[in-house]
């Protein structure tokens, strides 16, 4: 691709760009603007400027609705345990702390006379008191200022995740320490043009999810909030990883033609099935968050959804709709996509995605997330399985549930879907009795059990991003272990070929979807392997086809023998590099 | 203020574990409950506003403890009488 060619960094006297920095290639495209750079946490506390008077009811309005939160929350602890008395009393006293006349006093005065940001003057109200309990002769007074610090951290917190930056963001550039989907989808729906964080894995769901919405972004650049300035121009190549840092008006002109080809590359999307040099036809999906995004998904090629993250509709309204807001949502993604298939996820929530009012886990990815959550939460599984099924009615829709480990939450859910039937079935309300069923493997436990699992299901989709996180117990959103995170480690390539073995056993679809789907030196691998469908982010579509169309099935085969033969990754890298230079072909690293 | 009178009375701590925790938390959500001011003020002349678990925490006060309870406002009586009383009776623990 013309995207390879770079601009010369010696070229004439001047520099064309003031600094480059590279990071990691998250999500594709050329961004060009102006930062505007969210501090992290502790430089918003030391280095504060003061607020405008305009905007200081603003700042009293942001620590009222921190401090409800947190009131929220110890009473919530208050109501749910059954506590001896004494622990009562305790629980009930950071309450009275959290309502204290003194301290709500000096924190509004830090504000509005002082001009404070709201977290600095909590921090500086609860540090005064709690300097004051340190020096008491009271051994059991001092002891209470570590429950005054803790109650001044959850607040600061509070405060610090509560902050948006105010003013124009159409067209900027967000550079941040990191940032979760929530902030993305808000970003996007401020017009923000690209992201540039300091940590977060490329395939954490903030990630993702700038990829589906096409916003560039690079990940992975240490101290980006120090060493890039607020409303310095930017140019985000979110392709390659680097960000230009005051480019000069030649930099910014090759970057724009570049920006062009790249939407010109993307508009000639084929809408023809991907097929081997064989013959075989391979279904290439799209994963999309709205409806919205249907339209740019099939302006790519798509061959239907493969995977629509219905969480997303829980991230983006802040609570569980009910059945009715649902239902439109999922039939107007059906309808959009028709008579092209769509496969609806049920609501992946734990994890990275916490809502309000779940219950907090030290270690939320080993806890009660996807199906796990679902079946705690029958009411809320029954409302979403009832507006899937009725979305159905148009006969396209495919139903997929997330996080699977044992048999017996299948049979719970297949239960509760043959409960919902019926209830439909009663109410005259038309859907589709054979509504195919699949579940996601993404845990070695589902890999491991697939030959029990496939005799209930209509298909099985791979998600590579949480089975390679399982299995190399590697944090996903972590660069401190990304080096061990590798989808192409011979331990997550074991399970999927294990699992694919199965399927063709058990006459059933596999699917794949995860981030070893775009990289495109894998294909070949994942063909092999008997992966008979891929869904991906819309902007990788047409070079996955194109990828598709010079691959061999049989020679595909006998890449994987060799492939389960390698130790590490850097073998089955060294392996997949050999083989596509013997096919002459280029390859993308992942 | 001009037109207000002030109670003030001498109250003490009697219960032997003194004010902490679940005694300040009493004296601060009975206080809430009346819409006079209400202070405490320790013998070394702090005063701090009962309405305050902070402020009451801050007392410190063991056992046997004289503290000056002032209290101004419209329900000032039955405040200074309730708030006496939780001292009175050592707040329900042994004395």
């Amino acid at each position: 691709m013309t995207m390879d060619s770079d601009v010369d960094d010696s070229r004439g006297k001047s520099f064309p760009f003031r600094l480059r920095l590279h990071g990691s290639a998250a999500s594709s495209g050329i961004a060009i603007g102006r930062a505007v750079v969210i501090a992290p946490p502790h430089a918003r506390l030391l280095n504060w400027r003061t607020v405008a008077s305009d905007e200081r009811p603003r700042e009293i309005e942001r620590y009222r609705t921190a401090r409800a939160q947190l009131l929220a929350s110890i009473r919530a602890s208050l109501s749910s345990a059954r506590l001896v008395e004494d622990a009562r009393a305790i629980i009930e006293s950071y309450e009275l702390i959290a309502t204290d006349p003194t301290i709500e006093d000096a924190v509004e005065t830090g504000i509005l006379r002082d001009g404070m940001p709201a977290e600095v003057a909590v921090s500086t109200t609860y540090a005064a008191h709690i300097r004051a309990i340190a020096e008491s002769s009271d051994p059991f007074l001092r002891e209470r200022r570590f429950e005054l610090e803790n109650m001044r951290q959850k607040l600061v917190t509070i405060l610090l995740s509560l902050f948006t930056p105010v003013g124009e963001l159409e067209g900027r550039i967000i550079v941040a320490p990191s940032l979760l989907a929530s902030d993305v989808v808000h970003y996007h729906s401020r017009g923000v043009a690209g992201f540039v964080t300091e940590i977060g894995g490329i395939t954490s769901h903030a990630c993702i999810v700038a990829r589906s919405l096409e916003i560039p972004a690079v990940i992975g650049i240490r101290n980006a909030t120090t060493i890039i300035a607020n409303d310095v121009l930017l140019i985000v190549d979110g392709s390659r990883g680097n960000v230009l840092v005051e480019p000069d008006e030649q930099t910014i002109e090759h970057y724009r033609q570049l920006q062009f080809e790249y939407r010109q590359h993307r508009r000639a999307a084929d809408d023809t099935l991907a097929t081997t040099l064989d013959g075989k036809t391979i279904p290439i999906y799209a994963s999309v968050d709205s409806p919205d995004d249907v339209p740019l998904a099939l302006s790519y090629g798509a061959d239907g959804v493969g995977l629509v993250r219905t969480e997303m509709l829980l991230v983006r309204l802040q609570h569980f709709p009910n059945e009715e807001e649902q239902y439109r949502w999922y039939r107007a993604i059906a309808e959009r996509a028709y008579p092209k298939p769509v496969t609806l996820r049920v609501f992946d929530v734990g994890s990275d995605k916490i809502l309000h009012g779940m219950p907090h886990e030290a270690n939320p990815a080993l806890g009660l997330r996807g199906l796990r959550f679902m079946l705690h939460r029958k009411d809320i599984f029954r409302t979403q399985l009832r507006a899937i099924l009725r979305a159905s009615e148009l006969r396209n829709v495919r139903l997929l549930v997330p996080m699977v480990t044992a048999i017996e939450e299948l049979s719970a859910t297949i239960e509760l879907i043959e409960y919902v039937k019926s209830e439909l079935r009663a109410e005259r309300a038309p859907f589709d009795e054979h509504l195919p069923f699949g579940i996601m493997i993404e845990t070695p436990a589902a890999a491991l059990l697939a030959e029990h699992l496939a005799q209930h299901v209509n298909f099985f989709s791979v998600g590579t991003n949480d089975l390679t996180q399982y299995t190399l117990a590697a944090d996903r959103t972590s660069d401190l272990v990304a080096h061990i995170f590798d989808q192409l480690n011979p331990a997550v390539l074991q399970l999927l070929v294990h699992v694919a073995t199965v399927a063709r056993r058990q006459e059933i679809e596999v699917e794949l979807c995860g981030d070893l789907a775009t990289f495109l030196a894998a294909t070949e691998l994942l063909i092999g392997i008997g992966i008979g469908a891929f869904s991906v982010a819309p902007s990788y579509i047409p070079a996955l086809k194109e990828r598709i169309g010079s691959i061999h099935t049989e020679r595909a085969r006998s890449l994987v023998a060799r492939a389960l033969g390698c130790s590490d990754s850097v073998a089955v890298r060294a392996l997949l590099r050999d083989s596509t230079l013997t096919n002459g072909e280029q390859h993308t690293q992942p | 203020m001009l037109n207000c009178t002030m109670i003030e009375r001498t109250v003490v701590v009697r219960n032997r574990a003194g004010l902490h925790t679940r005694p300040a938390a009493m004296i601060v959500k009975s206080a809430a409950q009346f819409k006079s001011d209400i202070y405490l003020e320790s013998e070394d002349n702090t005063r701090i506003n009962a309405k305050s678990i902070i402020g009451v925490m801050t007392l410190a006060a063991a056992q046997g403890t004289r503290l000056k309870l002032i209290v101004s406002g419209p329900d000032e009586e039955e405040a200074a009488r309730t708030i006496a009383e939780l001292f009175d009776t050592g707040f329900g623990e042994p004395l």
